[in-house]
Formats: structure tokens, sequence, C-alpha cells
């Protein structure tokens, strides 16, 4: 536990050491760095301990603050989602060295480190902390931290635009986190420590009340529709390496917060499963198709993270009907998947997001249209984003095919349990629909991720932007490679410490009674059946490789240009864009995207102007928020008699409002 | 030590015997045309041709183009190694190895899509463009057809869901085969690039899909693609026909995989009468056409008690 505390104190002290050196740029970035990569690795060797610590490490100290108390806790869980937080901050950290160098100008790199620093804090007191107040507040600041580095480029319209929709949904969200705490502290006796909320009675209807309370408030900064809007509007405004950690990483604290309250609330009713699996499956096919719809490729990214949590969700929704029909394989099987996932998408997509931050940087577009053909120029960062477009799309035999296989597995074995209880009929209907849904986000991830690494790294130039690209500087290279290393090393990790692992993480959040040790050792004894298959397919590979080898050795191997049909002037304009490569899909489902074209087509004989732009909408912001903040602008707008600017008028608000709160206090309190 | 030797016998010579197939198919249609047609083993001959030739290599291409076919035929290879043959379990097998089956499929999608994409031409864009599209609509009916078998058997393998015992003439109750059966052979036409999804002999690119991705392949390169489509065949025909014809511990042991290779040889046969008597179908309508199938499968899967 110390050294979790030290890794703290030196992420903070680092932070700010930052900020005060940040009149000399080089000595506030060294600071700034780091201290972010000692902290974090410190605090990845803490998590280590944790997860394999048979008891939890504890650290309690006062706080003169009612209902509040220093408490940490760092168990299993904790230690898990502490080690994907620090394990990316770190590698990011290094990235964020070469990629913060062609801001050195412009900007306050100092205070850049510090929010950076205080962000990776932030997160991990969050999964640490085991009191509600000092929760709230590492939530608070994680919020406020990772805005001040979204809108680092506050200068650009949009870039402030994008910051305050994410500070008003991320607020909205914490309303929820709030009232939902209060309600919980009122069962206690004056405090908000984790360890008191354990075994509340609660009634069925207040635990539920609280479950869709944190599902909403958590689902927020996790980003599940309907509360995703803020997503593809602040990771495109965001530097690339804080849209790693905030795509990679801090969207999953929501996941963690759900899975800690939900040990809160005892047993789940089966609606509670259904209702995540619910939204997993709407997140998940929403945020591919909108993914599969957009031109910018870190709005594109960002409505993929969607999809992510979406089957995050799905495989702890099935996990929770898995407890609530007390059956451990399935149970197992979907909390482990969702976990897994949890890891791997912290991988993989902190490995696009760099690899996107570094073509954004060679380029300056982030129009997947205007790109093209920048494998040959920037062949480490495209060889980086092909292996996690392929570990994304859940294909083997890299590591996003483990946690999906999980997933789709303990739907399988749903339809069995059902198949033995005839009278649970809506747990086969789950089960068929989210075999289906899995599908369909399998099939259209792999057209997305074809459409975008073909878009940006392959063919030929579309535009003058790709002229002077080349690859980054060794400190993002790194990151990138050793990313990549993991989405082929994860498979080993899990082979070997995923039994204990997921063992006790399960542990803490299963029922008592419920032993799911046997069950963690078949799904990870599976894992030791696949790697083979693997080690086959690789093996089979590298044969072929070399018999094309031979078979080419003394043969003639001429180049020529691409078959063009006879037709004589090729131009890069005429290659498929990636526009043109989703169109037949954002055709099928165009009612559900509200995919807008606007077409002008070319006219007379001699015409030479033409154009076609096309669009896709997010239908839950542009109609469904839009109308309802509109609708609250205009209710509110009839109170605006009351806000006058006379500043001794406002005072006395404040007196009336401190001597109603007096009278309420010595009538009805007292 | 017999049983390996039978059947390592057996996949050696399933691996000799897949270009049979797809020579059957130009034979039937040849027939059905009145025409002499090509040879029954046209496709050995040009296997052998594209494996003694050079190559050319477009100069926008990079080697992710390279790498295309060989990870397709690796994926096939690996994939035709978790399939039982003939009643013989795979080599490969596992729980939930269906599972992975089905997503070396999805493998081969992806880097036929990129390696197409690559050559920066509009007609490759344009197929990759399509067979993107429809591999996503045919996966659901894919999956819900092992779904089906996996329900009915209770069994996630591959292995042990084609070799149970069954004391029925079928795997399946009869509506949930005739469903299951008609989307599976479907599937086998649309997994394959046969009519009426694909035309592989349609002689403008503009409405091929899988022969206009492959347009700028040549030499070895070309015969690995070949080759895979052979297995792709050879794969899916016999997983069909194991659907078919199930284990029947009543009958002497040989007739089993003399019935499967049997029909097979008619599934193929049935392609090349399809091919014949039918065209390709528009482009918009085959979207109607694959979501068709996935209601049938589903409607099997639910029919199944």
């Amino acid at each position: 536990m110390e050294l979790f505390l030290y890794a703290l104190v030196i992420l903070i002290a680092g932070g700010v050491l930052a900020l005060i050196f940040s009149f000399h740029t080089k000595l506030a970035c060294f600071w700034g760095i780091s201290s972010a990569f000692v902290g974090s690795t410190l605090g990845v060797i803490a998590s280590f301990m944790a997860i394999f610590s048979p008891k939890p490490l504890e650290y309690y100290a006062l706080w003169p603050i009612p209902y509040a108390a220093f408490a940490l806790k760092l168990d299993a869980l904790s230690g898990f989602f502490l080690l994907v937080i620090l394990g990316i901050a770190a590698i990011t950290a290094i990235y964020g060295k070469g990629y913060l160098k062609h801001y050195a100008n412009e900007y306050n790199l100092g205070a850049v480190w510090f929010f950076f620093n205080l962000l990776i804090a932030a997160m991990s007191v969050v999964v640490v902390s085991a009191n509600g107040i000092l929760f709230l507040a590492a939530w608070e600041i994680m919020t406020l931290s990772s805005f001040f580095l979204v809108t680092m480029e506050n200068e650009k319209p949009e870039v402030r635009r994008a910051g305050f929709i994410y500070l008003i949904a991320a607020h909205i969200g914490t309303a929820f986190l709030f009232v939902m705490f209060w309600i919980l502290a009122g069962y206690t006796e004056g405090t908000m420590d984790f360890s008191k909320f354990m075994e509340l009675p609660l009634t069925q209807e207040i635990a539920s009340i609280l479950f869709v309370m944190a599902v909403i408030g958590f689902g927020t900064k996790a980003g599940l529709i309907p509360f995703h809007v803020w997503l593809p509007e602040a990771h495109p405004a965001a530097p690339s390496h804080v849209s790693a950690i905030m795509s990679g990483v801090m969207i999953k604290t929501g996941i963690y917060g759900i899975l800690r309250i939900s040990t809160f609330l005892g047993m789940p009713p089966l609606w509670w499963g259904i209702l995540l699996v619910a939204i997993g499956l709407v997140s998940g096919l929403m945020g591919v198709l909108l993914a599969l719809a957009q031109h910018n490729i870190k709005r594109f990214l960002a409505y993929c993270s969607v999809e992510n949590i979406g089957i995050i969700t799905l495989g702890l929704g099935i996990g929770f009907i898995g407890i609530t029909c007390q059956n451990p394989t399935i149970t197992a099987l979907g909390l482990a998947g969702a976990l897994l996932h949890v890891l791997n998408h912290g991988i993989f997509k902190s490995l696009l997001f760099l690899g996107t931050g570094a073509v954004v940087q060679e380029t300056n577009t982030k129009q997947m249209d205007s790109l093209g053909g920048l494998l040959k120029k920037m062949p480490i960062t495209g060889t980086t984003f092909l292996i996690g477009s392929v570990a994304i799309c859940g294909l083997p035999p890299l590591n996003g095919f483990l946690s999906e296989f999980f997933i789709y597995l303990a739907s399988f074995y749903h339809i069995f349990f059902a198949k033995d209880q005839a009278v649970l009929g809506s747990i086969f209907g789950v089960a068929l629909v989210s075999l289906i849904g899995l599908v369909l986000m399998g099939g259209l991830a792999l057209a997305a991720f074809t459409k975008s690494f073909s878009g940006v790294f392959l063919g030929e130039p579309r535009t003058q932007a790709t002229q002077n690209a080349h690859d980054p500087d060794w400190s993002m290279l790194s990151a990138m490679i050793v990313l990549a290393g993991c989405c082929l090393l994860v498979p080993f990790g899990v082979l070997f410490y995923g039994p204990q692992v997921f063992a006790s993480i399960l542990a803490i959040l299963v029922p008592s009674g419920m032993n799911v040790v046997t069950d963690i050792a078949y799904a990870c004894d599976l894992i030791a059946q696949i790697l083979p298959v693997f080690g086959v397919f690789i093996g089979i590979f590298f044969a072929l490789m070399l018999l094309r080898w031979m078979m080419l050795k003394n043969r003639p191997v001429t180049q020529a240009v691409t078959w063009d049909c006879g037709y004589l002037a090729p131009t890069p304009r005429i290659q498929y864009t990636t526009s043109s490569f989703a169109q037949p899909i954002t055709d099928l489902l165009g009612e559900l995207l509200h995919y807008h074209k606007k077409l002008e087509p070319p006219t007379g004989y001699f015409s030479a102007k033409a154009s076609f732009v096309s669009h896709a909408i997010d239908i839950f912001m542009e109609i469904g928020y839009r109308n309802l903040f509109q609708y609250l602008l205009k209710t509110f707008r009839k109170l605006d008699w009351l806000q006058h600017g006379r500043l001794h008028l406002y005072l006395l608000y404040i007196a009336g409002t401190l001597v109603g709160l007096f009278i309420w206090f010595i009538e009805f309190v007292r | 030590m017999a049983i390996c030797c039978i059947s390592l016998g057996v996949y050696a010579g399933a691996l000799i015997l897949a270009p049979l197939l797809l020579g059957i198919i130009p034979r039937v249609k040849a027939w059905f045309a009145g025409r002499q047609g090509q040879p029954l083993l046209q496709i050995y001959y040009d296997l052998i041709k594209l494996s003694q030739k050079g190559a050319v290599y477009s100069t926008t291409t990079t080697w992710v183009f390279r790498l295309g076919p060989m990870v397709c035929l690796a994926s096939m290879l690996t994939a035709f190694l978790m399939l039982p043959m003939f009643g013989i379990s795979a080599p490969l097998q596992f729980h939930g190895d269906l599972l992975l089956f089905a997503y070396f499929f999805a493998l081969i999608r992806f880097f036929m899509i990129v390696a197409a994409m690559d050559t920066g031409s509009s007609f490759e864009g344009m197929g990759a463009s399509r067979e993107a599209v429809i591999s996503m609509l045919t996966e659901p009916s894919f999956f819900l057809v092992l779904a089906t078998l996996v329900k009915h058997n209770n069994s996630f393998s591959l292995s042990e869901i084609f070799n149970s015992a069954s004391p029925n003439w079928s795997l399946l109750p009869g509506p949930v085969l005739a469903l299951s059966g008609i989307s599976l052979l479907i599937v086998i036409l649309v997994e394959n690039y046969r009519v009426p999804v694909d035309d592989p002999t349609t002689h403008l690119e503009l409405t091929m899909i899988h022969e206009v991705m492959v347009l700028d392949n040549s030499g070895p390169d070309f015969g690995f693609i070949m080759y895979t489509s052979c297995l792709k065949m050879w794969i899916t025909t016999s997983l069909l026909a194991q659907m078919l014809i199930p284990a029947m511990p009543t009958y002497p042991v040989w007739s089993r995989p003399l019935a499967i290779f049997g029909t097979m040889i008619g599934l193929v046969m049935l392609i090349g009468v399809i091919e014949s008597v039918m065209a390709r179908l528009r482009l918009v309508r085959i979207p109607s056409l694959l979501v068709g199938i996935t209601t049938a499968s589903l409607l099997g899967f639910l029919l199944l008690k």
C-alpha cells in the first residue's frame, strides 16, 4: 500500500513541479514525463501486489469533513483496473514526450503535464478509494483535469465547444452519482465508507433505483448510448495521447463504478442483467454503425469506443444474469470476458489513438478521405495500426479474440441453460439476441476497420497532405511498438495468471454462496487449447512464406502500374474513398443513421462544377439532446427576471436563503 | 497409431482432392449448355502453371498486398485442420472450436479486403466494399446454423457435433434441417462467390466481387488464392454434407465417408445446376436474400426444442 501512496505522491509532486517550472519548457517536460512514468510504474507494481495478495491492501486516515475519510482499499478488482490505468498511462506518457514537442512554442506545456499527472492520479484514486466523498472528489478532479487537457488548443472555437459539451455531460452524470451516494449514506451512521455499505438493509425497489442511477451516472463516463454524446466531440479536440488515455482507460472507470456499486446492492434481479445487455447491444450496434459513417478519423475511433464499451457492458449483463440464475459457468465467462475486454480495449484503443496522433501530426488533417498511401511513408506507425485494427475486430491470433470468445461462449451457455429450464423464456431471448448482436458487431467492425486502415495507409495519397509525412521520433514509436507487442502477449498472460486473477476478482463480485473457481479454470483452460491453434496458424503462415520465397527466387518479379482496365491516365482521385467504401452499408441502414447526402450533379454538356457531400448525424445528439436542452432553455427563460445583474439584490438572495435554512433547521431538524 | 495414420491419410487426401470440386462445376455448366467445356482437372493445371510463374506487382502496393494471400491460405488451412472429415475427429479440437473456425473465415475477409484496397484501383475497392457488406449480412446466418447445431447436440466442438451417434436419419429434426440446410447452402454460395450473389465468369469487372478483388494478383500469390478458394469449397460443402449424413451406428463404418463424399460431389453439381439455370441477382436484391436466410436460420433455431 505504501508503494501506491508513494506513486501518488510522485505523480502529484511531479505535476506541481512541472507547473512551477512552466517558464522553462524543457525542465517542465522533464519533471512531468519522468514523474508520470516513474509514478505509474511504481503504481503498476503496487497493483500486481494487490492482485496477487490474498488480503486486500488498506489505508485509512481521518479527514475532517462530515461523512469523509481518506480510506483506500486495493483489492483484486481495484488492482486490475489500476493495472490497466497505470500501465497505459506510463506508455502514453512516453509518447507524450515526442508528441507535445510540436506544441512547445504555442502552449504552456508545464500546465499540460500538470493536468496529465493529475488525471492519472485522480483515476487511480477513483478505483482505489473506499469512501464515497473521496470517490466523488477524485471523480471530479478526474473530470476537470481531463477537461483542461481536452481544451488544450482552446483558441479554436470547435475545441471550446467540445470542451463544454464534455463538461456538461460529465456533470449531468456526476449529479446522479451524488444523489446515489447520498441515498446510500442515509442508511449508515454518518459515514460514506464503502465497508459500511456492504449488506445494507435495502429494499428491492431502492436497490433498483440506485442501480439505475449508477448505470446513468457511470454510463455517462463510460460512453454508453444514449449518454455517449461527449465522446465524439471531446476525442477529436483533445491531444492524441490524452484521447488515448481517455478512451483507453478513463471511460473504464465507469465500468469499474458499475461493478463496485453492484457489490453494495445485493442479489441482482433478472432485469438488471437484461437492462445491461440491452444497453450494451444498442451501444455496440449504433456505435459501430456511426463509426462506419464518420469521415474524421478521431470521431471514428470515439464511436468505436462506444461500440467496445457496449461489448463490455453486454458481457457484464450476461454475467449478472448468470448470478441471478445461480449459474457459475455463465457468470464466470460473462464477467471474465468483460474484464478481459477492459484490458484488451485499453491496449488496442490507445494504440490506435497513438497511431492516429502520429498521422494527424504529420499530415495536419483528420479527414480520412484526404489521406492514403501512408504505409510507405510511415511503415512502423502503419504496421502497429494494422495490428491494432486486427485485434479490435476480435480476429485471431491476437488478444481481442479471447475476450469476445468468452462473451460468445457465455451466450451459448445461456442457450443451454434456457433449454434446461423451459420457464425462463426471457433468458433464451437475451442469449439469442446477444449472439446475433455480437455477430453483427463483428461484421460491422471488420468493415469499419478495413475502411479506415485502407483509407489512411493504403493506396495512393489522395491529396498533398501526406507529402512530407514520415515516422515520428523514437519515443512515440516505442510506445506504439510496446502496445502492439501487448496485443500479442496478453493471451499468454491470461494463460498463466488468468485463473488466479479472475478467481480473486470474481470472488468480490459474486455472492458468497457461489463458487466460480472451477469455471474460471475451465475458461482459462480453453485458452490453453486456443493458443496451440494460433501456433499452428503462425507456423503454417511462415511455411507458406518460405514456400513463396522459394517459388519466386529464380523467377522474374517485376513492377508495373495497377491494372487500369485500359484507362490511360489513372489518378489517385479515382480511388475508392472511405465514404464510398462504406456507402453500401450506410445506404442499407441510412434511416437508422440519418445519413445526409447532398449531391450537385454536373449539368450541361461542358459542365465543370459538381459536388457531393455526405454527413452522418448522431440522432441522440442532434435530435434528442438538442430538443431537450432547447426546451429547458425556453422553460428557464421564464426565470430571467431573477437574474437582473444588481449585486445588492443578489446579496439579499443569499441572506434570504440563510434565513430560510436557519428556520428550517430550528423548526424541523432540531 | 493406426487412427493417426488414417486421419493423416484422409486429411492429406482431402488437400489433394480439394481442387477437384471446383473442376466439377464448369463440367456441369458445359453439359447444360451443350458445350465441350474445360477438362475436369483444369484447376490442377492452373495451380501448377501459376506455381511456376514469376510475379508482377503494382508500384502502388505495399507488403500488405503480398501478405494477403499467405494469411488467407494459412487461415484456411488452420480452419481445415479444425474440421472433422468423413467421420474422423479433427486434429485441432476443443470446446468452442466452432467460434475460432468461423473467425478464421473473418480473418480471410479482413486480409482479402485490405490487400484489394492496397492496389488503389477503384475496381478492387468496389469489390472490397461489396465483400464487406455481403459478408456482414451472411455471418448471422452462419452463426445461427452453428448455434442450432450447438443447441441440438449440447456441444461446442465441431468434431463432437458431427461425430455424435444419431439414431435418426438426420442430425437435426426434419423442418429444422430443411431451414438450416437451405440457409447453409446459400451461405456456401455466398462464401464461394457463386451465382446468385457473385458470378466468377462475368466479363465485366464492375459486376464481380471476388474476382475483381484479386485482379492484380499473379503467379504464386494468385495460386495461393485459387487454392484457398478450392479449400473453402471443400470445407463448406463438407460441413453441409456432414450435417445431412449423421453417424448411424447401425450401418457399416465405411458407408458414412462414402455417403459424405457423394453428397459433397452432389452439392457442387447442384451449384453447377444453379449457375446454369439462373442469373446473378441485382446487387440491391442481395441484402433481401441474405436477410431472408438469416430469418430462415433463426426460425430453424427457434423450432428446435
